[in-house]
Formats: structure tokens, C-alpha cells, sequence
């Protein structure tokens, strides 16, 4: 039934796009697809909650004769990814009927057909139990990713962020190919199951956990491997970027898990290295998010921060795992998994509004924008609660994750491994700098008043386009409340993690969720209290002008903008944004006009990828020796190549034989 | 029940009173009489009694600032012990929940500024977070040391109980985890060296002029937030030299208000002394508190 289901749900929203074909450039379509896709999401989730709370895993065959047959089915941990997938499909295509109309795109119909594609290549990578199914779903979602971060074939950097994309997940891609066949040659089976263990003990082992990281590394995009991440989440059309950043980066978060969960006996260094991946792509992802103007790119780079954290609770997890320790092992997991989700759902809900301003007013420069919270007050509130949650501040969601994040560091100091506990402080100053930079985003964006005329013609978002957001919104301040709900299917998929480690109840049941859920309630409460005791007064107020230090005509200019905002904290990290500033010279008593600039970029893609990619095409250009276009060369290439076929066909031993036996 | 009662009602009168006491002793350290003991309850109560004033062009965010800072304030003081009297609400990682509100506060009273479209509350919010960047780490490896020593991950246990966990061989750290706390302290209330508090001069104050438009009720509840986060983040020190396994509950509470006087007493003193450090140095002498939790924490886990 749940298989059916799922089955059902899969095939519905593939064919969600193509529906739209029957009637292009009307709303018609849209609202057609999109309600196809909303169906294929109940199936979904009639499938994947039943599987998230009860024990048993289902399997069934998946028809591939080539491959001797192949399976795919769904457990407790595929289901808990499984869920965001279909969410993220519904409301995505609810948003993109007012974001992407097809009265206004040429290129509307291919973007469904890409979305819904992209939704059941997620959907069938998540609940693969073979590598070829997991590889099929892979490639899949990589190249339906591509055609939908295009978007507007117009614009050049668009192009240019969608080919790195193309590029690196396809580098990745193979170092998954690499990882799956050293797999078949250990342990003789591809599946993706308990019947194919591996002893992580063994040299082997290690290599292999390095092709997982840098292949699951690529798309989940933890620092250095994150180049292709900002381009491509700042030029896609935003209900795709909120896609790229919720799902696809979690499934190189997903393949981590499942391949771990898959070995035994996993060494203390495994863990420790993933817990200062994590480390590191925290404090630097949000250190590059400070630097940047672009609300697009800035949340990019924030998701590199949020992946940072994830990592952190599956190092934790991982060393759980070594030193079986079952209370790091469920900390460190519930840290990581109800991160993937919380980052799922404020993450998308700040794209969305990232899409919806840029909607409005044309554009994403922050420094141009300002006061939109008059123009656009309902997507200021949903922005506000999702830069609240995503700065980990209570009463939200993003606490709770951050929370078991830490317990689950701090309790490791009663391990032998104490020093870890080191990454406390790390997360603590990633967490402040999280509020620097998004404290910024939401005052110079929404706050204040207007730095240009762009945004004169803002407008609310429509009604389509503000459902998506207020869905999330209140999904924030739910899983805030209750995350306590889906606890048992965290330890479900703890014992899929570690078959070998036992949690016992005691443990999962050690989380405050009471104390927590008291204090958020009495901070709603008690901020509601003195509003209303207020209220009264407010509603009568007078409106004089701000101080002005006396100066008579202050003007929108002088506001602080985000560069200016940002620019000490940006200084402090100088030597890793690689960021530079220059500022004009003003001098005389009469100067001209000065302009200060302050560029931010991208120092592993420009200074580490791109010039390796050129030394690889100077060192091939021996190719072009081949290749002059004259045809009789080629002619004789293929002599060539008959020969040498001939030559392995002739037999030599006869011969042999014969030249030996005639002397 | 009782104890819950007289608790609330400490952390709701007292943080005026010490904000008084600092004044009168620094007045009294220059030779003055200076102002009465309960001025500062005299100017909050005048101050609720005006109408409140809004900036052109200002919203419902700026109203929000001081209304969050002071709810999540105020349930920050319930997480700690006072004295002999225990938190209201504790569990095993409050101290992370603890330094969030604050967070919260400080994300709100940013916001509000940035809210007003002045080039001043730009300044002051922008310094604000630049110096919390810094603090932060430092709030947390002090705890984390606290948390190694007692083993146990509440705030209750981890300030009343490292007295008598901890051997003599690990006095010099602890002492280096209490001055670490204290520069974070200062910085954290915006007093000297950081920021002088009776300036307003717009290009030096920090906190100040994040706050500079609040007029009316509103600045009476941001005044009232300043005076309640000193109590709290005296209390973390105030509570932690206090050696709980040795005195009865009544001797701590006697003990723990003798405590927070004598650093009322260092914050006036330090106030009356030294002058404010130049801008460009603060960030130095807050790493330098950062390095002292830090060097406490390793020699700790050693």
C-alpha cells in the first residue's frame, strides 16, 4: 500500500509538467500542474509519514534486467527526506504560478516539466536501495537541476553559474561512480542495504570515505568544495534557488548518512574530520555572507554556514558511532537531521521572499533597495520570521536543531575526545555573526527608507506567491513547539545508522522539550502583554523627526547600507573572503566626486578552480596535433585502429609453436 | 512556590536599585552626594507616564526592539540562580538557551534601529553586533569550563557547584574564567572601557545610539533592560565564587547580594578611573577575554 503510494506519487509529479503542454502561455497551465503536483504531494505524504513512524523498511524490485534486477523501497530515513521533497514540490509550484507565469515566460512549459522531473529524481534517489537506482535519480536530478537553474537563457551569467553547476556535479558525479564500483569489487553486491556491509577498519574503507565526501561533498557544498554554490543559487529563478538550497543540497547530506549507515566499525578519524569540514564551512559560509550585496548570494552562502552545522551534528554522530557512546550518536544525529529540515523550511521561505522582492522591484542589489516593509508588509512579517529562525534564536526552529547541536558537542566532554568540544565556541561565533548578517539583510532590505527610485513601483506579492511563504512561516514556529513529536522517528533512523548501537529510551526521551516549550511560550506571551499594555499610547502616538544632529535636510543616502554595516566584520575576515574595498580620494576644498567600491568574491572558484581548469586545457592542446580537420589522417587513424583489432585476433601461441617447431 | 515568588520580585525591582547604587558610589568616589538611591526608579516610572513619540517613517519593528529585549531579558533571569534561591526554570544545556535570548534582544534592538533610517542607529547597530561577534565565544568557553568542572550542563550546577567540584590545582583557572567573564561583562553592559554610558557624543557611543529615538515608555523599558542585564550577567559571576556547599541558604543569599555589590562597586570604580579605550583597540582587549576563558577551558581539560 505505502509502496503503491509512493509509486503513485512519483509517476504524478513527473507528469506534472507535461500537462501544461496541453494549453502553454494561459494560467490554465500553471494552475493545472500546479495542482497535479499539490496531489502527487498528498501521495507522498500519505506514503512517507506512515513509513516515518513505524518500524518496518519495504523494498520492492525496481525492473532492470541488464543490472540482474534492482530494488528500491522506503525506511525510516529515506522517508524523513522524502517528506521536504514533496512539500518543497507543492508550494514551489504554487509560487511559481505568480514568480514564473506563462503568460509572461517562453520557457514556462520546460520549467514544470524540469520541476516535476527534478521532484520524482529526488523522490527516487531518496529511495533507492541499488546504486544503479540511486545513480539513475542522481544524473537525473543533476540534469533537470541544470535546465531549471538556466531559467532565462538571457542572461550571460546565468548561463555561466548553470555550467559551473553542470561541471562540478558532474566531477562529483564520477567520484560517486568511483565510490559505488570499489563497493562491488569489496563487497560484491550494489545494494544500498544492510546486506552490503563494509568494514570502515580497513584502508579501503578510508579511500572510500573520501570518494563519498567529495562526491557527496560537491552537492552538498561544504567549504572548499562549494565554488559552484553562490553563481548558481544568486542567477536561478528564486522558487529554484529555494529548491537548490532546501533538497538538492541535502542529498549529498543524505548520500553521507546512507553511506556511513552502511559501514561498520568506523574510525574516530572519520568523525573528527567531518566535524572540522563542519567547523570550517560554518565560520567561513557566514564570514563570506556578511561581504556580500546580492540577497541572493548572501543566502547562498549562508546555506554553506547551515551545511556546516548539519556536518557538525553527523561528526558528532559519527563519533558516537566509534566510541559507542549512544547519547552523542542520537545528539549529533537529531542535530543534524532536524537541522536538514528546519534549514529546509527557512531557507525557502527566505528565498521565496528574496523572490518576491526581486519580483517587485527588479532587483537584488541590497544597497538599492529599503523601506519595503511599507510597500510589502505581509512578506516583510514572513521574511522577519524567517531570519529569526534562521539566526537559531527562540522561539523558532532553528534553536531546537541548533540546541541538540550542541548538547551534543558539550556532552562529548565527558568522552576522552573533550577537545572537541572546541567547536562550541566556533558555533556560538557563527551563530552571532548569523544575527550580524541577517539583522543587516532584513533592515537594509525591508527597513528605512528607500535608497532608489526601484522602489517606487513595489508592490504586496500576490496571493500565490504569499501562501508558500506563510505556510512555512507557521511551519516555523510548529516545529519550534513540537518538534518533540518526531523524536521516535529520529531514534528509528539512529538504529538504521548504527545497527550496532543501541538508544535506549531513557536517552531519547533526556531532551527538554517541556522547559523549552514553557519559556517560548511564556516569551509570546509576555511580549504580547506589554505590546498590548502599550497599545493604547501607540495608537495615539505623534510622529516627530529623527535626530538629525541638527543637520537640516537629512536625505535616504545617509542611511547606513549594507556595505557600510558590514564593513568591520568584513575587515576581520579579510584574509580568507579575499573580499577588497577601494575607496576615492577626496581631496581640496572643492573635491569631485568619489566612489568607494567594495567587490566580493569568490576565491576558491577564481583562484583555485578556474586556473586549474586552465592548466588542464593547456596541457591537452597536444591534442590538437590530431585533429587538423584533414580527412585522409583520419583514414588513416581508423587503418590504424583495424590493424591493431586484427593484430589481438591473430594466435600467437600457435604461431609460436609453429616458428619454435620448424627450427 | 514562595521561593518562585520572592525570586520574580527580585529580578523585577532590584536592577533599577543597582543601577542607583553604582551611581551614588561613583559619586561618592569624586566627592559628591549624588543622586538619591531610587533615582533610577523615579525616572522610569516619569518616563511611562509621557506619550510615546514615533520617528517619521518608523514601524511596528520600532516598538518591537525594546518590547522583545525586555520579555527575552527578563526570561533570561529566570535561568539563573540567585543566591541561595534556584532558577525557575532549568535543564541540562540552559546556559545555550540562556545566551540565545540575549541573542534575541540584541536582534531585535538592531533591527529597531535600523528601523528609524538614521545614519546614527545605523552606526550603533552596526557596532553592536561587531563587538557581540567577539563576547560570544568568550560567554561560551568560560561555561564550557564551568561544565567540564562539574560535569553537569546546567546553569544552576554549573555556577553553584564549581567551588567545591574543582581541586586547588585548578584555582588559577577559574580565576582566569572569572576576569574573562568580567571584560565580557563590561562589554556586554556597554560601560567603561568599552563605551562610556553618560556620553552622547554620536560618533563614540555604541549602545546608546542604536537606541537613540526611544522616547517615552519605550525608553523607559530600554533603561530598564540596560539595568536588568547587568544583574544578569552579574549574577554569572556573583553566583560562581560563591562557595554553595559551605553556607545555608540564608548566608547564600546574604553572600551572593554582598557579591553583586562589590562588583557594582568594580563597574563604578573602573568607571571613575579609567577612561573609555580607543575604538579601534576594543576588539583587542575582548579577544584578550576570549584567550583568558580559552586558556582556563585547555588547562581545565588537561
Amino acid at each position: 500500500m505505502t509502496l503503491t503510494l509512493l509509486v503513485t506519487a512519483l509517476g504524478l509529479s513527473a507528469l506534472s509538467g507535461f500537462v501544461g503542454l496541453f494549453a502553454p502561455r494561459t494560467r490554465l497551465s500553471d494552475i493545472l500542474s500546479a495542482i497535479l503536483m499539490v496531489t502527487a504531494a498528498c501521495f507522498g505524504f500519505g506514503a512517507a509519514l506512515p513509513a516515518l513512524f513505524t518500524e518496518t523498511a519495504l523494498v520492492t524490485a525496481f525492473p532492470w534486467p541488464q543490472a540482474g534486477g534492482t530494488s528500491f523501497g522506503i525506511d525510516a530515513l529515506s522517508a524523513f527526506f522524502l517528506l521536504p521533497v514533496f512539500v518543497m514540490g507543492a508550494l514551489g509550484s504554487i509560487y511559481s504560478c505568480a514568480y514564473w507565469p506563462a503568460s509572461k515566460h517562453r520557457n514556462a512549459p520546460r520549467m514544470r516539466i524540469c520541476w516535476g522531473l527534478l521532484i520524482s529524481s529526488l523522490g527516487l534517489l531518496v529511495c533507492a536501495r541499488h546504486a544503479f537506482v540511486f545513480l539513475l535519480g542522481w544524473e537525473a536530478m543533476v540534469l533537470t537541476a541544470f535546465f531549471l537553474i538556466v531559467g532565462d537563457d538571457n542572461s550571460q551569467q546565468g548561463r555561466r553559474g548553470s555550467l559551473v553547476y553542470l561541471v562540478a556535479s558532474h566531477c562529483g558525479t564520477l567520484a560517486l561512480f568511483a565510490f559505488f564500483i570499489l563497493r562491488m569489487n569489496f563487497t560484491g553486491s550494489f545494494d544500498l542495504s544492510e546486506a552490503s556491509m563494509l568494514d570502515g577498519s580497513l584502508p579501503i574503507a578510508g579511500i572510500m570515505f573520501g570518494l563519498v565526501l567529495m562526491g557527496f561533498g560537491i552537492k552538498a557544498g561544504f567549504m572548499p568544495l562549494h565554488f559552484w554554490l553562490p553563481e548558481a543559487h544568486a542567477y536561478a529563478p528564486s522558487h529554484v534557488s529555494a529548491m537548490l538550497s532546501a533538497l538538492v543540497l541535502k542529498m549529498g547530506i543524505y548520500g553521507i548518512v546512507r553511506a556511513i549507515s552502511i559501514t561498520t566499525h568506523i574510525p574516530q578519524t572519520w568523525g573528527l574530520v567531518v566535524l572540522a569540514l563542519g567547523a570550517a564551512s560554518s565560520l567561513l559560509g557566514v564570514a563570506f555572507a556578511i561581504a556580500q550585496h546580492d540577497i541572493k548570494k548572501l543566502l547562498a552562502y549562508h546555506s554553506i554556514e547551515n551545511i556546516g552545522i548539519i556536518l557538525l551534528g553527523l561528526g558528532m554522530a559519527m563519533l558516537g558511532r566509534s566510541l559507542n557512546n549512544p547519547l552523542l550518536l542520537f545528539l549529533g544525529l537529531a542535530g543534524c537531521l532536524f537541522h536538514v529540515w528546519n534549514h529546509f523550511v527557512f531557507k525557502s521561505l527566505l528565498f521565496f521572499g528574496a523572490g518576491a522582492v526581486l519580483h517587485a522591484t527588479g532587483t537584488r542589489e541590497m544597497d538599492r533597495l529599503g523601506g519595503l516593509v511599507k510597500a510589502m508588509p505581509l512578506t516583510a512579517l514572513f521574511f522577519l520570521v524567517g531570519a529569526v529562525a534562521i539566526c537559531g534564536l527562540p522561539p523558532l526552529n532553528g534553536f531546537i536543531s541548533e540546541l541538540f547541536v550542541f548538547l551534543a558537542m558539550a556532552s562529548s566532554l565527558k568522552t576522552p575526545l573533550g577537545l572537541v568540544a572546541l567547536a562550541i565556541p566556533v558555533l556560538a561565533m557563527t551563530g552571532a555573526l548569523a544575527l550580524a548578517c541577517f539583522s543587516k539583510v532584513f533592515g537594509v532590505v525591508f527597513l528605512g527608507s528607500p535608497r532608489s527610485r526601484l522602489v517606487d513601483k513595489a508592490h504586496e506579492a500576490s496571493p500565490s506567491m504569499l501562501v508558500p511563504m506563510a505556510a512555512m512561516a507557521l511551519l516555523c514556529v510548529f516545529l519550534g513547539f513540537f518538534t518533540s513529536l518526531f523524536v521516535p522517528a529520529i531514534a528509528r533512523i539512529a538504529a538504521i545508522f548504527a545497527t550496532d548501537i543501541d538508544v535506549p529510551q531513557s536517552i531519547t526521551q533526556s531532551f527538554p522539550f517541556v522547559p523549552l516549550q514553557l519559556v517560548f511560550a511564556l516569551l509570546l506571551v509576555l511580549c504580547c502583554v506589554i505590546g498590548i499594555g502599550l497599545l493604547a499610547k501607540t495608537l495615539r502616538a505623534r510622529r516627530s523627526m529623527v535626530w538629525d544632529c541638527g543637520y537640516e535636510v537629512p536625505n535616504a543616502r545617509m542611511q547606513y547600507t549594507a556595505a557600510s554595516f558590514a564593513r568591520s566584520i568584513v575587515n576581520m575576515f579579510r584574509f580568507f573572503t579575499g573580499s577588497q574595498e577601494s575607496v576615492g580620494k577626496i581631496e581640496g576644498h572643492f573635491p569631485l566626486p568619489a566612489e568607494a567600491h567594495d567587490k566580493a568574491s569568490e576565491p576558491v572558484l577564481d583562484r583555485l578552480v578556474l586556473p586549474g581548469f586552465r592548466i588542464l586545457e593547456k596541457a591537452s592542446t597536444f591534442v590538437k596535433r590530431f585533429q587538423k580537420g584533414v580527412t585522409q589522417n583520419y583514414i588513416l587513424y581508423i587503418l590504424i585502429g583495424l590493424l591493431c583489432l586484427f593484430a589481438t585476433l591473430v594466435p600467437y601461441d600457435q604461431l609460436w609453436k609453429l616458428l619454435a617447431g620448424s627450427q | 512556590m514562595i521561593g518562585a515568588i520572592i525570586h520574580v520580585i527580585v529580578i523585577v525591582t532590584v536592577p533599577p536599585l543597582l543601577l542607583g547604587l553604582i551611581n551614588k558610589f561613583e559619586a561618592s568616589l569624586v566627592g559628591r552626594r549624588g543622586p538619591v538611591l531610587l533615582q533610577p526608579w523615579h525616572d522610569l516610572v516619569k518616563l511611562l507616564r509621557k506619550e510615546v513619540v514615533l520617528g517619521k517613517g518608523t514601524t511596528w519593528i520600532f516598538i518591537a526592539g525594546p518590547v522583545a529585549s525586555i520579555a527575552s531579558m527578563w526570561l533570561a533571569a529566570c535561568l539563573l540562580p540567585l543566591g541561595g534561591m534556584p532558577p525557575l526554570i532549568s535543564f541540562e544545556g540552559d546556559f545555550i538557551l540562556f545566551a540565545y535570548l540575549l541573542g534575541l534582544g540584541r536582534f531585535f534592538t538592531v533591527v529597531a534601529a535600523l528601523d528609524t533610517g538614521s545614519s546614527f542607529e545605523g552606526m550603533g547597530a552596526a557596532r553592536d553586533v561587531r563587538f557581540s561577534c567577539l563576547a560570544e565565544p568568550g560567554i561560551f568557553l568560560g561555561l564550557l569550563s564551568l561544565a567540564k568542572v562539574t560535569g553537569s550542563l546546567s546553569l544552576a550546577r554549573m555556577l553553584g557547584d564549581t567551588l567545591g567540584a574543582m581541586t586547588f590545582a585548578l584555582a588559577p583557572s577559574v580565576v582566569m574564567i572569572v576576569l574573562g567573564h568580567f571584560i565580557i561583562m563590561l562589554a556586554e553592559n556597554f560601560r567603561i572601557p568599552f563605551d562610556d554610558p553618560k556620553t552622547h557624543l554620536e560618533l563614540t557611543m555604541i549602545h546608546e545610539v542604536a537606541v537613540l529615538d526611544h522616547s517615552g515608555p519605550l525608553l523607559a523599558l530600554v533603561q530598564y533592560t540596560q539595568s536588568l542585564r547587568l544583574l544578569v550577567t552579574a549574577s554569572l559571576i556573583a553566583q560562581l565564587v560563591l562557595p554553595a556547599q559551605l553556607l545555608g541558604a540564608a548566608l547564600l543569599n546574604a553572600g551572593f547580594a554582598a557579591m553583586i555589590l562589590i562588583l557594582a562597586g568594580c563597574v563604578g570604580l573602573i568607571e571613575s578611573i579609567l577612561a573609555r579605550i580607543k575604538m579601534a583597540r576594543l576588539p583587542h582587549v575582548l579577544t584578550a577575554a576570549i584567550l583568558l576563558c580559552g586558556s582556563g577551558f585547555i588547562l581545565i581539560m588537561r
